[in-house]
């Protein structure tokens, strides 16, 4: 009986992990920035604590840089230009809790952006 | 009839010699050009680097192997530096590492929008709150016909000495040192490249309101 009742909890819990991957977007974030409130930044909280979290990034038009921001748990932030109109950020959480994209104050377009944050990309 | 046939046989060269300049025209300069004006080999020193960069290497297409250290600026705390490697194809590869980060390489000649570009640059800013910037490293690498970079903050032109591998880096920890543009000088002293770089906040004033 204690077998039957471990087997059956273990693939419930199986079950529900794989339910809850499936549920979560690939991108946390897809639309236009600055966003209609005038946001150029958004940002989400890290994929996993413990192991390398992966960002990535795609925007459209190609006419000029993003950037990959990363928010410490102090408070701080960090940005990171990148020109690719597809690109990553690999980076250790230890001292990071949230991770996101910007469209830098330097241009006026309005761009369409992809950003997702996972423990892969 | 004749005639006709000539003046066919004209036409339709034309359109060929034509078709044929605007093809080479529309690949644009970068397509020819970035093979001339950077390195064949990879540029800079040989040098230890966190796994996280030999990882973000091996995920975008570049030996790991391949890695060498440009130019480096900061300090035991928070250092950033200007990584080069090869591609399969051996073209000539970037990425900015530093702040326990690792950005993937952008490959010369490879779907970059940069390859057309005098300089290869990053600029990395930091804010000890959302609204303020008060730090900004810049790491880059010009191209064979750049004389001279510089940069410009609070209307003072600050000139970047280039590096054996002409590698340059900047680091502002004032307001007013904080980039603004990045220059590049072509052997004449004319101006062949103006890129902004100033650093934009998280939120606040023109990067919108932040959250109460």
């Amino acid at each position: 009986v204690r077998t039957f009742v471990a087997t059956a909890v273990l693939a419930a819990a199986l079950v529900f992990a794989a339910a809850a991957r499936a549920a979560t977007p690939y991108w946390f974030f897809q639309g236009w920035l600055p966003r209609f409130d005038g946001t150029r930044t958004v940002h989400h909280a890290l994929a996993s604590c413990c192991q390398t979290n992966w960002m990535r990034m795609n925007f459209w038009p190609p006419n000029h840089y993003m950037n990959f921001i990363l928010i410490a748990k102090d408070g701080r932030w960090l940005g990171f230009h990148s020109f690719q109109t597809d690109n990553v950020l690999g980076f250790e959480p230890s001292t990071y809790s949230r991770g996101g994209c910007q469209n830098p104050t330097a241009f006026f377009d309005q761009i369409y952006t992809n950003c997702h944050i996972g423990t892969s990309y | 009839m004749t005639r006709s046939i000539r003046l066919l046989v004209l036409a339709l060269a034309a359109v060929a010699v034509a078709g044929t300049i605007a093809s080479l025209a529309f690949r644009g300069p970068s397509a020819f050009a970035y093979r001339s004006l950077w390195p064949a080999d990879v540029p800079g020193k040989p040098s230890p680097l966190p796994r996280l960069a030999r990882d973000a290497a091996s995920r975008t297409g570049v030996d790991p192997s391949s890695l060498r250290v440009v130019t480096s600026i900061g300090n035991a705390g928070m250092s950033y530096s200007l990584v080069a490697g090869a591609d399969a194809g051996r073209r000539p590869c970037f990425s900015v590492v530093g702040g326990s980060a690792t950005l993937g390489f952008e490959c010369l000649g490879r779907s970059s929008t940069r390859d057309g570009s005098a300089l290869v640059y990053y600029t990395i800013a930091s804010g000890g709150t959302f609204r303020t910037v008060d730090h900004a490293v810049i790491v880059g690498i010009a191209r064979a016909d750049v004389a001279r970079v510089a940069v410009t903050g609070s209307g003072v032109l600050r000139e970047l000495p280039l590096n054996e591998w002409r590698g340059f880096a900047y680091t502002a920890t004032e307001p007013d040192t904080l980039p603004v543009s990045l220059l590049a000088y072509g052997a004449s002293g004319k101006i062949v490249e103006r890129v902004d770089v100033h650093p934009t906040p998280l939120c606040g004033g023109a990067a919108g309101d932040c959250p109460a």
